[in-house]
């Protein structure tokens, strides 16, 4: 079947499901939507590749629309690959280079933590960064660990086991919360399998969301390549971030046609899926602490976009103690570099309104959410503690001592 | 009332537009009457190709000569109504190959540029090609956007001096002691009957000629031959691709702006009007289409469409001067003892130029008038301004500034300006083909508009993946505030549908059921149109 096909272009039928699910769309008209950039432009991108609304680059890749759509269009593949067809016709502002390239930021605040995280609490940088770069003033800045989760991993070795996984931890975990991937390994471990890691580059999912799609395939071939022997070995690849897993499942075979992107497909998994299956299978370890915890959960968009439901929520409502309470309430506005841009930073926060009402109609101030981005954009609109929900596992194992 | 001219040219089809075009250019004054919008005829239910030629040069090299004479012109004069895509011409497994030998040949005769190209590269670069097609030649086809050109001879007439007339039919031509004196027109819409004194009539109604000839007595014998053409959702290919084999039914793609086309069937009709799509023509074409796109039951297709090929034959009693096997031209003075009466007959939407240079001729002859054909070097439309385009794209985005462009031509500035002014306007009214409130606006003040169809074909709303689903009722609010579109709103809605519906028919299946159903949910449900009165 030939490519435009694939995309599903014809199955369209015009029926604006798709644009009234865009979180976008429905709080700022600076948007042409997700139908008109998405099936509508593509008909006349196979004449003329350059026809892109420059509005573009206000869709978020929060991929709402491609949940929600009745006929299985892959509307935000078109999109992130107009949005490509764009950016390498007019170029991306320096601003979205360095916010795409969160390897690079997160390689030059480890070498002075400290200070990066002070400087972004400053507020005269804050501005200053705002007039030159267009950075929002407003948006609280990730914190950069005084240790990378890599070298956390090498003073922390999980014992040796028979039954191996390997971790793709992405650049959260790795720069800014390296005690999330700290407690996969110890939860792994306890029941009884042992987590690889390699250090991977960044899944490209930042970057393809600025359209910066070369560089994104960079990575991507060199994530394959790293994990070629772990796909050939017949590895399981688990992650605890929703897009890097999005990036493996789907992105990677979707946008950049790689090799093996659909072996790789069947062999990525979220952690929470892994250990619904070893539940299922009667393997997994039940032995909770009661912990008295009541939290509400956000469903990040990408989760939902893998489709593989919430599989947490199923592990946590195992452990005695614990109330989680489903936010239900929308994408959190933030999506990754979108929000920390000067002109987006209100239409980010427009969209998060429902979901930081939720928390705090709920009277919540702890929240679990698998994002590092939501767990951002949460803890900025609410106040809130927000955790990764394998840091409750780890406690409720007896392994952590994150949760406050 | 009472109007008059030098000459009424009787149809608006491309002949007919080409000829007043040509007249005007000349200082002959000359109004063209046409029964229903401009392009009603074949002119609008063509292939949209601008042959090369190619696939006349085995059987007929005087018609393959006239092609790539007058494609050449055309891309020259008309750029911005030409897609200058390019076309294939590719032998498949069981082809005769002594038959691409002798087309090879008769090409080079012919003056047409066929280049053998890698079958490999082919497939590649249009990978819904079958992988038998054994040889490939590259010809200079082209897609012709036909109402862009009608348009383009009626506004460069006007500027000349020339009038049209819509929605009125000659119902009469006069004569008085063996010379035409006038037509009798009656306006379709208002019921009001009106002449036009005149010293000639061209009678320039293609598949209708002989009903016209037949008003003065006369037989013009006109063979009516429908073809059925299918219309796919997007463009399966970049380039045209016409199978190498003598020409048949349904063997030429051709990719035009959104969708692409695929046709022809053939097939010998009583009327001019018989031109309803019908399912089993769909299934005959969908089968040879196969063979070159083995995919081709998963393209989506939007409608099917059908037109009235007039293949003039000379009948018993008179024989024409046939100025080429194409088409003829008819001097009725000299035929019949009719003076003023000429017939422009057959022929090919390529070739409109040379037939109305031809008619045009012999009207200046016989009118004393003594100057030449210049529409071969005056640009038909003038180029958009960068700077225009630029503007344009701020308020309707890159494809919508530029189609809407092509479209409007000079009057895309006024249409910017509105847009600029109110961003109400800059609404995109028909998201399937990119035309904003402002250009649906701007073209529902036009004189010659009168129902939504009229809007549909100057703009092309209506005519993307949703046909009309969505952009009907959002323009009809629009009109709104118009006193001319103050009749029913249900019938305009009606009519404008069923048009529509007459081309889904026979291809309701797959994705365009689904997207009948949601039409149906709209129109029926919602709007509760079967109900209304
Ligand atoms: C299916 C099909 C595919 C084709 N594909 C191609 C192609 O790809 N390339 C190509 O070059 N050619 C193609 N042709 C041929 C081409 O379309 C026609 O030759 C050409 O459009 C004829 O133009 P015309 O102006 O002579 O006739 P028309 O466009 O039919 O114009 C005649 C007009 O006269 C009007 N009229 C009739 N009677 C009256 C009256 N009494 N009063 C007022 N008005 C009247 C009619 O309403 C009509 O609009 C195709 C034809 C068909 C049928
Ligand atoms: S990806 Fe999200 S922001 Fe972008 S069009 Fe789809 S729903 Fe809207
Ligand atoms: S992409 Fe899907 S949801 Fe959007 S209009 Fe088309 S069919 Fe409807």
């Amino acid at each position: 079947m030939n490519k435009t096909n694939e995309l599903a272009l014809d199955n369209c039928i015009k029926c604006s499901i798709c644009v009234t699910h865009c979180p976008v769309a429905k709080v700022t008209d600076k948007f042409a939507g997700p139908k008109q950039n998405g099936p509508d432009l593509e008909r006349f991108r196979l004449e003329e590749p350059l026809a892109v609304h420059p509005s573009i680059e206000y869709c978020s890749n929060c991929k709402n629309c491609e949940v929600a759509c009745p006929s299985g269009v892959s509307i935000s593949t078109m999109n992130c690959r107009a949005k490509g067809e764009y950016v390498a016709k007019n170029g991306a502002p320096l601003r979205d280079r360095l916010l795409a390239n969160v390897e690079l930021m997160g390689d030059f605040a480890r070498l002075m933590p400290g200070l990066v995280n002070w400087g972004g609490k400053v507020k005269l940088f804050r501005e200053l960064a705002e007039r030159i770069f267009n950075i929002s003033a407003d948006m609280t800045l990730p914190q950069y660990a005084s240790k990378t989760f890599y070298e956390l991993y090498r003073e922390n070795k999980p014992p040796v086991s028979a039954k191996k996984v390997v971790y793709f931890p992405g650049c959260y975990v790795t720069y800014n919360t390296p005690e999330v991937g700290l407690a996969l390994v110890k939860v792994m471990a306890h029941n009884g399998v042992e987590v690889l890691v390699e250090e991977f580059n960044c899944c490209g999912v930042p970057l393809i969301a600025n359209g910066l799609l070369a560089d994104a395939k960079n990575n991507a071939r060199n994530n394959m390549r790293k994990l070629e022997k772990y796909i050939d070995a017949g590895y399981q690849i688990v992650t605890s971030c929703p897009s890097c897993n999005l990036a493996l499942r789907r992105e990677y075979g979707e946008l950049f046609d790689m090799e093996k992107a659909h072996r790789l497909a069947e062999q990525v998994i979220d952690v929470f899926e892994y250990l619904q299956v070893l539940a299922e299978n009667g393997e997994l370890k039940t032995d909770f602490k009661h912990l008295s915890l009541t939290v509400g959960y956000h469903q990040p968009c990408h989760l939902k976009a893998v489709g593989c439901g919430v599989p947490s929520k199923g592990i946590l409502d195992l452990v005695p103690g614990v109330e989680v309470n489903d936010l239900d309430a929308g994408c959190c506005g933030l999506s990754g570099s979108y929000g920390f841009k000067k002109e987006k930073y209100a239409i980010s926060q427009e969209i998060g309104r429902q979901l930081f009402q939720a928390v705090k109609k709920k009277g919540l101030n702890r929240v679990i959410t698998e994002c590092g981005m939501c767990q951002l954009q949460i803890h900025h609109g609410t106040g809130a503690e927000v955790y990764h929900p394998i840091q409750v596992l780890a406690e409720a194992y007896g392994l952590g001592s994150d949760i406050k | 009332m009472t109007d008059k001219a030098q000459v009424v040219i009787i149809g608006g089809g491309a002949t007919g537009t080409g000829i007043l075009r040509d007249l005007a250019l000349r200082g002959i004054s000359a109004v063209l009457v046409e029964q229903g919008d401009l392009a009603h005829g074949t002119s609008s239910r063509f292939h949209g190709l601008l042959h090369s030629g190619g696939r006349y040069a085995v059987k007929d090299k005087e018609a393959a000569r006239e092609c790539i004479e007058e494609n050449l012109i055309l891309c020259r004069i008309a750029p911005s109504c030409i897609e200058p895509i390019g076309g294939l011409f590719v032998e498949m497994q069981g082809d005769d190959p002594e038959y691409t030998e002798k087309w090879v040949s008769a090409c080079a005769e012919a003056g047409i540029n066929a280049e053998e190209t890698d079958v490999q590269e082919v497939l590649k670069s249009n990978p819904a090609l079958s992988s038998n097609i054994t040889r490939a030649f590259k010809v200079p086809d082209c897609a012709v956007d036909g109402f862009r050109i009608l348009w383009g001879n009626v506004n460069s007439a006007r500027k000349h001096g020339a009038k049209v007339i819509t929605y009125s039919k000659v119902t009469k031509i006069h004569q008085e002691n063996g010379s035409v004196t006038g037509v009798e027109l009656l306006n379709k819409l208002t019921g009001e009957k009106k002449t036009i004194e005149c010293e000639m009539v061209v009678n320039a109604a293609g598949a209708w000629a002989g009903e016209v000839a037949a008003m003065v007595g006369l037989e013009v014998n006109v063979i009516k031959d429908k073809g059925t053409l299918l219309a796919f959702n997007h463009r399966m290919m970049n380039k045209i691709v016409n199978r190498l084999r003598p020409p048949g039914d349904g063997d030429i793609f051709v990719p035009h702006g959104t969708i692409t086309i695929l046709g022809t069937t053939s097939q010998t009709v009583d009327s001019a009007d018989a031109n309803k799509p019908e399912r089993q023509e769909v299934l005959d074409l969908l089968k040879i289409g196969k063979e070159m796109v083995p995919e081709i039951e998963n393209f989506r297709l939007v409608r099917a469409f059908a037109g009235v090929r007039p293949l003039y034959q000379p009948g018993s009693s008179a024989t024409g001067r046939s100025v080429s096997r194409g088409f003829a031209l008819l001097d009725h003075q000299q035929m019949d003892g009719l003076n003023g009466f000429v017939s422009i007959v057959g022929g090919k939407f390529t070739t409109f130029r040379l037939m109305a240079e031809r008619t045009a001729d012999l009207v200046a002859e016989k009118l004393a008038v003594d100057a030449p054909c210049r529409t071969a070097q005056e640009p038909l439309t003038d180029p958009v301004p960068e700077e225009l385009l630029k503007r344009g794209k701020k308020v309707f985005g890159i494809p919508g500034a530029k189609k809407a462009a092509e479209r409007l031509g000079d009057d895309f500035a006024r249409v910017i300006e509105e847009a600029e002014q109110n961003a109400e306007k800059r609404q995109v009214f028909c998201e399937c083909e990119m035309v904003s409130r402002a250009e649906i606006d701007f073209v529902a003040r036009d004189e010659d508009c009168h129902t939504l169809g009229d809007i549909r074909r100057k703009t092309r709303m209506g005519m993307g993946t949703c046909q009309g689903t969505f952009c009907g009722y959002r323009t009809l609010g629009a009109l709104n505030k118009y006193e001319k579109f103050a009749r029913s709103h249900r019938e305009y809605l009606s009519v404008f549908l069923q048009k529509r519906w007459k081309g889904i028919r026979p291809v309701l299946w797959g994705q365009q059921l689904r997207e009948a159903q949601l039409a149906l949910g709209i129109y029926c449900s919602l709007f509760g149109m079967e109900r209304m009165k």
